[in-house]
């Protein structure tokens, strides 16, 4: 027996895959041979350690697998697997000792956390443009962790978990050192902090600023010198000398060298302040607001359009989803809300609709058959915490309709089937993206977009185009990918959820999350009009 | 030496047993089928231990020593359970069960360090795949789901798995002894 056929039966054991001959080649392989014995012990040890990672990782990542299918009372997470070790001899202990066991004593050693735990979060920008730093997501509620960031124009605010809050101004270059502190190399800021975050500490150069009390402003030019202004309370500066200087309200110093100087007359220049970052940053968003409705007016007159729905001037007595495309079916094809409750949009105005009890949902029927489709809609994903998420869901599972939904792990899915539910795996054609989702990316807007183009006959299968955010993603998996895709039916159908399904004890699919615009057409768009629709519409 | 209260020795017992026990589970994992197997030996095994604590001499370190005590009660309760299991498939016979047994115990100090430098690999990996066999190897699921879930055949999914795991016993064969100092964030 080679090393890699032994290796292959002990991962067939692992899975509980293996047949009773290949059992009986295992054991003769552990029994007689050293090293397959040694290969067999690493990688069930692998398995095991996999098996504490993953608990753990999964627990704190807060997915909660499968919690609404039966699988999951079968066996609970690993953790529960020990304590319930732990609490059974406990519960027999108490009987000896009249007591339990601590909560403490049952806890488990921590482990290391990543390296890269965030620190940070942007919380306001106006006009920010950041230089790329590809190990770090730079943008409007984003968290980060320890990494120096430099601001090449506009405003920004960063709020740190220490509970200090700072205002950047460009051209800046900041680095976040931890939840408590941070380095100035050049640029301008406000910090302010509460008492809770008192000890914040600003560096520049060779000088330490310790916030004792709410807030000062500090300028660091190219020459690494710097101004420093107290507006309010008291900071402590602490040169090269290592002796602290105090500086109160309204008083001024330049740092130079590692020393302190006092200086009498006003520091320069304008420091932004979180006001200031918020009002530009809500000129910027009304904007923006108002460039996505013109081009939204613009679009109802695309005559390649099904139906599309703008999400707009929603109140909370509103049942119905207007259908503004011009072409089609006009208002025959409004959607019915039910349930789904009326909440902000991408910007402050817009209105969207939340889906996240059971029973929401917008009823549409689209009559109809496409050689081609494009699907697309702006969606706010709280949480993937079903197997799979409803985006637009036609009832059942009916003979070309389609199904287009996020799995739990964070893939767009479309699938459909030219024989309905009969014989599925053979049938069904399913195309995963790429993971574009997680937890970390929760509350953000996306735009997702679909493109379907149908088998045409002559050999031409079809093809399946998820987009994210304007780009065209991979697959990160499918089925019967390269089957012809049949023409596509709508009929019934529900946006957010699903009716009529096919198995209905574990088919609980409702969206968590929100939509705020939605729409579809009888044609393929092309990567540049999707990349247009998100430059349109991207908040 | 000072005789102990009861109490002193049930937060002992209780402070070696949970810091040893996903090296022991691991290692009843290595002789039995399954996990839910080896929950079943755990359990009983935890209750001889507990009983059998008063006999627990450590001769030089507590913790090395608690783990090698344990592994030869887990060890007999594998034994025990094998007798009422002879009669199903795949349970390993006897003479399988000691040696690797012996050979889990010979190796702890190896594993001890391939467990540190599987984190070390962990992070290594592509994103995806890595995404792939955490959810594979998160608790309660079943793998035939999570091949669906990522649109693959139950016979792809093993395979990747497979392959993934091979992976991972490359590099974890590679890790330099600096890589494992920096994931334990110092040297201890």
């Amino acid at each position: 027996m080679t090393h890699e056929t032994f290796t292959a039966l002990a991962q067939d054991w692992i899975n509980g895959q293996i047949d009773d001959a290949g059992f009986e080649t295992l054991q003769g392989g552990i029994r007689e041979n050293d090293a397959f014995r040694k290969e067999f012990v690493r990688l069930t040890h692998l398995d095991s350690a996999l098996r504490d990672i993953g608990a753990v990782e999964n627990v704190e990542a807060e997915v909660i697998p499968f919690s609404q299918t039966a699988e999951a009372s079968r066996s609970r997470t690993r953790v529960w697997a020990i304590a319930a070790t732990v609490m059974l001899i406990a519960a027999c202990l108490w009987i000896v000792f009249g007591r339990m066991a601590s909560e403490a004593e049952l806890s488990f050693v921590s482990r290391d956390s990543e390296a890269a735990e965030p620190i940070a979060v942007i919380t306001g920008e106006a006009g920010a443009v950041w230089k790329k730093n590809p190990h770090v997501r730079l943008e409007e509620g984003a968290a980060i962790g320890p990494s120096t960031l430099i601001l090449q124009e506009g405003l920004a605010q960063i709020d740190f978990f220490g509970g200090a809050s700072i205002s950047l101004s460009a051209p800046a270059t900041f680095e976040l050192v931890s939840s408590e502190s941070a380095v100035l190399h050049r640029g301008r800021l406000k910090a302010d902090v509460p008492p809770a975050a008192r000890g914040f500490e600003i560096r520049t150069g060779d000088v330490v600023l310790e916030d004792l009390g709410t807030s000062f402003g500090v300028a660091v030019s190219e020459d690494q010198s710097a101004d420093l202004i107290v507006f309010d309370g008291e900071v402590k500066a602490t040169g090269r000398d290592g002796k602290p200087m105090l500086l109160t309200d309204g008083q001024a110093a330049q740092l130079r060298n590692g020393e302190t100087i006092r200086k009498t007359e006003p520091v320069e220049g304008e420091f932004p302040t979180i006001s200031k970052v918020f009002a530009d940053a809500g000129d910027r968003e009304g904007s923006l607001y108002s460039s996505w409705k013109e081009a939204s007016l613009e679009l109802r007159r695309d005559p390649r359009l099904i139906a599309y729905y703008d999400f707009e001037n929603l109140t909370l007595e509103s049942r119905r989803l207007r259908n503004r495309a011009s072409a089609g079916g006009g208002s025959d094809l409004d959607g019915g809300i039910v349930g789904a409750r009326v909440t902000d949009g991408r910007w402050a105005g817009k209105t969207a609709l939340d889906f996240r009890r059971e029973g929401d949902r917008v009823r549409f029927q689209i009559p109809g058959e496409f050689d081609a489709l494009t699907i697309f809609a702006w969606v706010r994903i709280d949480a993937l915490d079903r197997r799979l998420n409803s985006l637009f869901l036609t009832d059942y599972y009916d003979e070309n309709e389609f199904h287009w939904q996020i799995s739990r792990l964070g893939a767009l899915h479309f699938a459909t089937s030219p024989m309905g539910v009969e014989d599925l795996p053979k049938n069904n054609r399913r195309f995963y993206s790429d993971f574009f989702w997680n937890p970390k990316l929760s509350g953000r807007w996306f735009l997702l977009a679909t493109t379907v183009k149908t088998a045409a006959g002559d050999g031409y299968t079809g093809e399946v185009i998820h987009y994210i955010n304007g780009r065209a993603v991979g697959f990160s998996g499918g089925t019967n990918m390269s089957k012809p895709i049949p023409r596509l039916r709508i009929g019934k159908a529900d946006l957010g959820n699903w009716s009529d399904p096919i198995w209905p004890e574990v088919a609980m699919r409702t969206l968590n999350g929100g939509i705020d615009e939605f729409g579809l057409f009888r044609e393929a768009l092309s990567a540049e009009e999707i990349q247009t629709l998100y430059d349109q519409g991207k908040p | 030496m000072e005789s102990e209260t009861a109490e002193q020795r049930y937060e002992q017992f209780v402070s070696l047993f949970t810091r040893n026990e996903p090296a022991l589970r691991s290692f009843v994992r290595s002789l039995v089928r399954s996990w839910d197997d080896a929950d079943e030996v755990m359990q009983n095994t935890g209750l001889v231990l507990w009983r059998k604590f008063s006999d627990f001499e450590p001769e030089t370190d507590p913790q090395t020593d608690f783990f090698r005590w344990a592994c030869v009660v887990a060890r007999f309760e594998v034994l025990a359970w094998r007798r009422d299991k002879a009669r199903d498939r795949h349970v390993f016979d006897e003479d399988i069960v000691n040696l690797l047994a012996e050979e889990v115990s010979r190796e702890q100090d190896a594993l001890e360090r391939e467990r540190k430098a599987l984190e070390v690999c962990l992070r290594k990996l592509p994103e995806k795949q890595r995404r792939i066999v955490m959810a594979a190897y998160e608790p309660g699921v079943r793998l035939n789901q999570v091949a669906e879930e990522l649109g693959k055949t139950a016979t792809a999914f093993y395979k990747m798995l497979n392959r993934t795991r091979r992976t991972l016993m490359e590099c974890i064969g590679s890790v330099s002894e600096a890589e494992l100092g920096r994931s334990e964030g110092g040297t201890g």
